[in-house]
């Protein structure tokens, strides 16, 4: 691999989900600007145009979707260096409440698509031995927060699967790791109220709301080549443990 | 399906094992035939190595014949006698999977 100067991800081919809005598509423009080649899959169409850009459309929890876009990319790069699973869905609603069709919709996407891009990604990845996953939790995991059950099982499972995953592929020089970040302001989470959100915030020993930078920070370092000896991780944003 | 397209899938299947035993530096015998085990038996591969071989041989197919098939799928991982037995039976269900 060329890596060069200032260009940490020079030629390195990247696949992230949910590249329409939010982190996915912060994410795909830093690693656009880093000189990486992004696939980005989601459900809908892309408004951003680039040369080093190439979007496809689909649902993470619909393997028929998900394949395609991997062998596409095998057939258009040979290789594939970095999965960001993004895509993810949260609803909060006290657990008596929560009809059972958004439970199950949440667990589909937030965890069997992150099962589904994981296992297709890693495929290609083990013949190069290279890799760098990268998965979505939440804080919500580790501060057990009310009305969040639901949402945050689908992220504990999240975890769990990493975990296990991260040691069926390390002898293919593949990492998996996970982020969790606290909450920051995109559509996830607008629809929250923000007096409950200032709550939550203020539990955190670092009080205040996430940023996208935060979150590049972290997915820089589970992605860096060097982080090779890094994996089954889960780091939290904003001091949460 | 010609029997020249067997024997092409064949070679497809007996280049990956060799290429996935020599990665792993593990013994294998010196007369890979259709009846050498890829799953239990004699076989000298772990589980992790199998899903190696099966990655590596679905690239194969897809090279050589231009077609996309996934070979771990609900099909093969529920029938009683695994297509993954030997080179002998993974060339015969690809065969079935290509006709």
């Amino acid at each position: 691999m060329n890596n060069v100067k200032n260009s940490l991800y020079q030629d390195r081919i990247v696949l992230i989900t949910g590249t329409t809005k939010g982190i996915g598509l912060y994410l795909t423009k830093s690693f656009l600007d880093k000189q990486a080649i992004v696939c980005g899959f989601a459900r809908s169409e892309s408004s951003l145009r680039h040369e080093r850009y190439y979007h496809y459309q689909g649902d993470v929890t619909n393997i028929e979707d998900v394949t395609p876009v991997l062998q596409e990319i095998r057939k258009k790069f040979r290789r594939l260096d970095i999965l960001i699973n993004n895509a993810g869905i949260a609803s909060m609603n006290p657990s008596i409440l929560m009809p059972e069709s958004i439970a199950k919709k949440i667990f589909d996407i937030n965890m069997l698509g992150v099962f589904n891009m994981s296992r297709e990604s890693a495929k290609l990845m083990m013949k190069e031995k290279y890799g760098r996953i990268i998965n979505f939790s939440s804080v919500a995991v580790p501060m057990h927060i009310e009305g969040e059950a639901i949402y945050a099982s689908s992220k504990a499972a999240i975890e769990e699967f990493s975990k296990i995953f991260a040691r069926e592929v390390a002898r293919y020089g593949i990492t998996v790791n996970v982020i969790g970040p606290s909450p920051i302001m995109t559509d996830l989470i607008a629809k929250v109220p923000e007096d409950k959100i200032q709550n939550l915030v203020n539990k955190m020993p670092l009080s205040r709301l996430g940023e996208f930078r935060d979150v590049e920070n972290v997915v820089d370092f589970f992605a860096s080549e060097a982080s090779d000896y890094i994996t089954g991780q889960v780091i939290y944003l904003g001091g949460v443990s | 399906m010609s029997n020249l397209n067997r024997t092409k899938i064949i070679e497809i299947i007996e280049t990956t094992f060799k290429e996935v035993a020599g990665e792993s530096d593990i013994p294998f015998p010196e007369n890979i035939c259709e009846e050498t085990r890829i799953l239990v038996g004699n076989s000298p591969f772990d589980s992790m190595h199998v899903v190696n071989m099966i990655v590596l041989v679905e690239e194969g197919v897809s090279d050589t014949f231009n077609v996309d098939i996934t070979l771990a799928n609900e099909h093969t991982m529920s029938q009683s006698k695994s297509p993954f037995k030997s080179i002998g039976t993974l060339a015969d269900y690809i065969v079935g999977v290509l006709t």
